[in-house]
């Protein structure tokens, strides 16, 4: 082992090593595990959510523990559900330890969008990614020989929501689609010139797209609203650096599964609510699943006994999906989850994904 | 001139065909003609948001088009509701307190319940969002709520929820008064853990959900 790697202690590869060696087709110790744990992150050091987010070094440092602590295959910097919004005026609550939320939405009127301008969302002048791709840097030059760092972009519908307020937006769908349509350009063009210095710096990107879910618009609106725009965003990075991209939509997507293929999302990370099994016979074949044990009542409320069944019913479903299986969250852990759920989350998921995958680990 | 049954189908499509426009003359055009102002209420804009309730469950309609059906309603009644008899407004209704708790702000999901249930007859009294945990309690005693509906979208406010209820048991007010929860992270088996009454997964369930509740309670009384 290389001096000043902080590889976690149960595994015998670093995700680099992994990484590469899955891509020969070669053996490794395990297959590849996540966890999204953005919202309790700053507590493993004893943090307020404020101190976390107050400079990329900060951001760095506690990406830095989560991967000491964890050890999962990749750590990541984001965006933000309100990272746009942010960069045109919205005004937020900042709350100590809990993720913020906006107070004030920066467009009032969505006929009137003449606010927006491509300048103040560059890697420059938009703050929020500034402190992102700073923070990765940092992680690539001091985590960069064993773990990759991506960044978390939020999909153009969230950001429109948060640009417009969702309830206009809404109802926008139907009232004014001319501007919807204009507004989402607008987002996907400052989208892919916020991403841009990312993929050029070898970054891989991913998208998170909570609004556009199944639980809150129709398969319809998705296709004609979320469809073309997604498709075009990963196009033009896939463009600028190939490389399978990953998308998040929470909620229940089980009617858009198809559709999010479509898009071109080569990863796709399951909300809870989705059954795994589904995903599998429907896109499965297409898509590299990541999933889904349930955040909330399993590991924020439940015990670790119950957060090991979580993750050995997912390996259950899934770990023959013929895209490949990772097994993860349904969505962020929150804030104030018992960090021995998440320890056990985690040996459970090394245990289960032992190489070569073998369902006596898990059923 | 239409008869009274064509301009109720005429409010109620109105509300279903998300013409939220096109409402407030047809309702102009049932108060000139004479038509009692509850009948347009009950049998026409209520009757449209029922059946409105009916697409989404059907997953014919989402979010878009329930709030777009609601501003249909609300418009409508802003013509009726002036016309009604003043012994019609003042009729008795089971009452409602809503709200999303404290340190949330996502309120859609709450709205939504709001109008389903007002459209089903409850008199609603609606705290807003981030609700400090004390205003629940306090306004259930001071309109004598039989209903307290709280909604987060949020994890880490869940716990309020059971705050409140531990609250009303300190005034000795928890029997007089039913605690349903519900939002994105809210599960039947959360709701029985804090001692909530019951749970819903969507607005049109709320409805049945207080129905059931406020059945229950008058059989008990008439018991």
């Amino acid at each position: 082992m290389n001096e000043g790697v902080n590889m976690h202690q149960d595994d015998l590869m670093t995700p680099i090593e992994r990484a590469k060696a899955l891509e020969k087709k070669e053996p490794v110790d395990r297959m590849p595990i996540g966890m999204f744990y953005g919202a309790p992150g700053h507590s493993l050091l004893g943090w307020t959510r404020r101190q976390e987010k107050a400079d990329a070094r900060s951001m760095a440092e506690v990406q830095k523990k989560v991967y000491e602590v964890f050890g999962c295959d990749s750590v990541s910097v984001s965006y933000g559900l309100h990272g746009m919004p942010v960069a045109f005026g919205a005004v937020m609550s900042d709350p100590e330890h809990q993720p913020p939320a906006i107070l004030e939405n920066p467009i009032k009127d969505i006929n009137d969008l003449s606010m927006l301008d491509l300048e103040r969302v560059t890697v420059k002048t938009d703050p929020t990614v500034k402190k992102c791709y700073e923070a990765a840097l940092i992680l690539r030059e001091e985590l960069g020989h064993e773990v990759n760092c991506s960044m978390g972009f939020t999909g153009a519908f969230t950001c429109a929501s948060g640009l417009v307020g969702t309830e206009q937006l809404l109802r926008a769908l139907h009232r004014q689609p001319e501007q919807v349509h204009k507004l989402l350009e607008f987002i996907t063009q400052a989208l892919l010139q916020l991403a841009r210095p990312f993929l050029e710096e070898g970054f891989s990107v991913s998208i998170a797209d909570p609004v556009a879910s199944g639980t809150i618009i129709q398969r319809k609106r998705f296709q004609e609203f979320v469809v073309p725009y997604a498709r075009r965003f990963v196009k033009d990075c896939e463009a600028i650096k190939p490389g399978p991209m990953c998308c998040h939509i929470c909620g229940d997507t089980s009617k858009l599964l198809e559709d999010m293929a479509d898009c071109g999302y080569k990863i796709i990370s399951l909300d809870n609510q989705v059954d795994l099994t589904l995903a599998k016979e429907k896109i499965g074949d297409r898509v590299h699943l990541i999933g889904n044990v349930d955040p909330i009542s399993i590991v924020y409320l439940g015990t670790p006994r119950q957060v090991r069944i979580g993750v050995r019913e997912c390996f259950k479903k899934t770990w023959d999906s013929p895209g490949g299986f990772t097994i993860s969250t349904g969505c962020d852990s929150a804030y104030g989850t018992p960090l021995e759920n998440s320890l056990a989350f985690i040996a459970e998921a090394r245990k289960c994904a032992k190489y070569p995958l073998n369902p006596e680990n898990f059923l | 001139m239409k008869s009274k049954e064509e301009i109720l189908k005429e409010l109620s499509d109105c509300v279903v065909d998300m013409e939220d426009k096109l409402v407030c003359g047809v309702a102009e055009e049932y108060i000139q003609a004479g038509y009692p102002a509850l009948d347009g209420i009950n049998e026409g804009l209520v009757d449209g948001m029922q059946r409105t309730a009916e697409l989404y469950e059907q997953e014919e309609y989402f979010i878009p088009e329930l709030l777009i059906c609601s501003d249909a309603m609300y418009n409508g009644l802003d013509v009726l509701r002036p016309h009604l008899l003043k012994t019609e407004s003042r009729q008795e209704k089971h009452k409602i307190v809503i709200g999303v708790v404290e340190g949330d702000t996502h309120d859609i999901g709450k709205n939504l319940v709001r109008i389903m249930l007002e459209a089903a007859g409850y008199e609603m009294h609606d705290l807003g969002r981030d609700v400090a945990l004390q205003s629940f309690v306090d306004k259930a005693k001071e309109i004598n709520a039989n209903v307290i509906a709280m909604s987060t979208l949020m994890s880490t406010t869940m716990p309020g929820m059971g705050q409140v209820i531990e609250m009303l048991k300190a005034e000795g007010i928890r029997d007089k008064v039913k605690v349903i929860i519900g939002g994105a992270p809210i599960s039947p088996a959360f709701a029985q853990k804090i001692g909530a009454d019951g749970y819903s997964a969507t607005a049109v369930d709320a409805v049945k959900l207080v129905d059931k509740l406020m059945r229950a309670e008058s059989e008990k009384i008439g018991a």
